[in-house]
């Protein structure tokens, strides 16, 4: 049951009580942390790329944060595994675009599925910041994987070391 | 021990609302335009008072008044306007001085906050006197304005930094404190109330304890002006810095006091125009006390009007308003263990001990989306770490909820906050009651 306010849908509150992938993981290709200093919130945010890393294969996160928060990083967590790097990031563009009233940010060919509950979120400036703070944290991994794989070395790739 | 140093003069000073010295609040909330406010459709209930406190009429019109009459710079005599700009300015000088107990107007100085006041003593007294090897303490409680800069300090001159803890209880425990003092101490400084805890630190025994080892005494008074009766004289304290926002004077203006042996002493803080005595091309002296520290036009307006709050608050009489706190504090601590099981309190139980102010956590629930919900019941708390980092790692939960309180808030008021946290407790009721294994 959630209160008759936009920003504790149900599917909010679900993801906030039942999380998914919430536990970092092991052996990841990057990990980056979004925090907010000024209420305490902090999240880590681990990915894994598929072998040829041109794809999230898949996200793990950990970390205290609001019911926005964590339910955001929830929903990401399932929604842009399987994602090709192009992708991922029109996610991450899209979903600032729908907490911060720019609805012409929103990929039209994307299906938000849950994270249409976030929509909420536009009317309370002070709360997208936690909407976005996974989302914020996993553009970051994904630039950070991006550069390690840039930088490695074709001998290093062989022995596996480009997974870290 | 008195569990509250009370002035004794303030408490028998005529003007207290009723007889018994109670507050008419109903009169009172009368005086302040915003709490007809109505916020998300509900009235306003401001329980964010050790934020930032509410302005009665008085002090607004009093503001207006002198941008409307008499604007003009000040010190810098030659005309009338400036005559009457300088002596109502000077007057809320001499109105803080015998508010806080000062023996003289001069040991009183206007910054911009307390935070300002506090790094004033850091920069000038404790850039000369902290030397290698010297020994701050400060108390686990301290806002980051009364930590972050004797950190600073300690780093910039090779001292260390000691921390006096908190008894399980959350009361300042004084014993623990003695033991930390040894001849390296050269500063103490400590907070009269916790903006988290509301504790209240027994401000004059730690002060003969510190001066018995060599220590100066520096008092975060921010929380404490506003809600308690504060004699410096009686607390014995070196220094006190407290901000006008939170007494019902404007934002910009705070009061460092500074024992005059002390302040005559010390070097300039911020220098220019003035805070001068002589310039010339390459050497300048400086302006007698107050004036030394107090470079540049200040902000006038604010004080005047800040005159009128003090003016407010001592036609009230800080005893009644400790009085009516610690009622509203008893009910609200009473309320919440009664009918809230899902909430944590942080603080002493003993109101003797506690000003208005009560952190909180709900179980399983992020403050942040406590004072949403709250929020949208027109019910203003405060959620995050409260400026008070550490001390929140001490408590075991990187953020919490805060409701404070002040003179114009009601019993009801304080009721509407757990009829909120009736709807947090509805909007969240499953992970609430998730056992704590998962």
């Amino acid at each position: 049951m959630s209160s008759d306010n936009p920003l504790y849908h149900e599917i909010i509150l679900e993801h906030y009580e039942y999380p998914r992938n919430k536990r970092l993981l092991e052996a990841p290709d990057a990990l980056a942390r979004g925090a907010n200093a000024s209420c305490g919130d902090d999240l880590l945010i681990s990915i894994r790329l598929t072998g040829d890393g041109r794809a999230v294969d898949q996200i793990g996160w950990d970390g205290h944060a609001c019911a926005i928060g964590e339910a955001s990083a929830s929903m990401m967590s399932e929604v842009v595994a399987g994602c090709d790097e192009p992708a991922a990031r029109r996610w991450i563009r899209s979903i600032r675009g729908l907490v911060t009233n720019k609805p012409e940010e929103i990929d039209p060919a994307l299906d938000l599925g849950d994270l249409e509950s976030l929509e909420g979120v536009k009317r309370y400036p002070v709360r997208v910041k936690c909407a976005l703070l996974a989302w914020e944290a996993l553009e970051e991994a994904l630039t950070l994987a991006e550069q390690k794989r840039a930088t490695a070395t074709p001998a290093a790739m062989q022995e596996g070391d480009a997974g870290g | 021990m008195a569990a509250i140093e009370t002035v004794g003069t303030m408490a028998d000073r005529p003007g207290a609302a009723t007889e018994q010295g109670a507050l008419d609040v109903a009169a009172i909330r009368r005086d302040f335009p915003i709490l007809s406010e109505t916020v998300n459709g509900h009235p306003l209930v401001y329980l964010d008072n050790a934020a930032t406190s509410q302005k009665p009429r008085q002090v607004i019109e009093a503001l207006v008044d002198y941008y409307e009459h008499y604007n003009s710079n000040v010190h810098r005599g030659a005309h009338t306007l400036g005559d009457r700009a300088t002596e109502a300015y000077e007057r809320t000088r001499e109105k803080v001085a015998r508010f806080l107990g000062a023996r003289d107007a001069r040991e009183i100085v206007f910054t911009r906050n307390t935070t300002e006041a506090l790094n004033l003593v850091a920069y000038t007294w404790g850039a000369e006197h902290i030397q290698k090897g010297d020994e701050i303490v400060v108390s686990q409680m301290e806002h980051h304005s009364n930590l972050v800069p004797w950190q600073r300090l300690a780093e910039a001159k090779g001292a260390s930094l000691k921390f006096a803890p908190l008894t399980p209880h959350h009361k300042f425990d004084l014993a623990a404190f003695s033991e930390l003092l040894n001849p390296r101490v050269k500063l103490v400084a400590i907070t009269q109330m916790s903006n988290v805890l509301g504790t209240i630190v027994p401000v004059a025994e730690v002060a003969r304890l510190a001066h018995a080892a060599g220590a100066i005494v520096v008092v975060d008074g921010a929380q404490s002006a506003p809600h308690l009766p504060v004699n410096v004289q009686q607390l014995g304290c070196d220094f006190f810095a407290c901000s006008a926002h939170k007494m019902l004077g404007p934002t910009g203006v705070g009061v460092l006091y500074g024992r005059l042996e002390l302040l005559e002493a010390m070097a300039p803080f911020l220098s220019g125009g003035s805070m001068i005595g002589t310039v010339t091309w390459t050497k300048s002296t400086w302006a007698p006390v107050p004036q030394k520290f107090e470079a540049g036009t200040p902000n006038i307006a604010d004080v005047i009007a800040f005159g009128a709050a003090i003016d407010y608050l001592e036609r009230l009489g800080m005893a009644a308003i400790r009085a009516h706190e610690k009622a509203l504090v008893r009910h609200a601590l009473a309320l919440l263990r009664e009918e809230h099981p899902e909430v944590t309190l942080y603080g002493p139980n003993d109101p003797e001990w506690r000003g208005g102010v009560v952190a909180f956590t709900v179980r399983n629930v992020h403050s942040h989306d406590v004072g949403q919900i709250l929020d949208e019941q027109g019910i203003a708390i405060r959620a995050g770490h409260h400026c008070c980092r550490p001390l929140h790692t001490l408590l075991a939960t990187p953020e919490s909820a805060r409701a404070s309180f002040y003179l114009y808030n009601t019993l009801e008021e304080v009721e509407a906050l757990s009829r909120g946290l009736d709807v947090v407790r509805r909007v969240f009721r499953r992970v609430i009651e998730r056992p704590d294994n998962q």
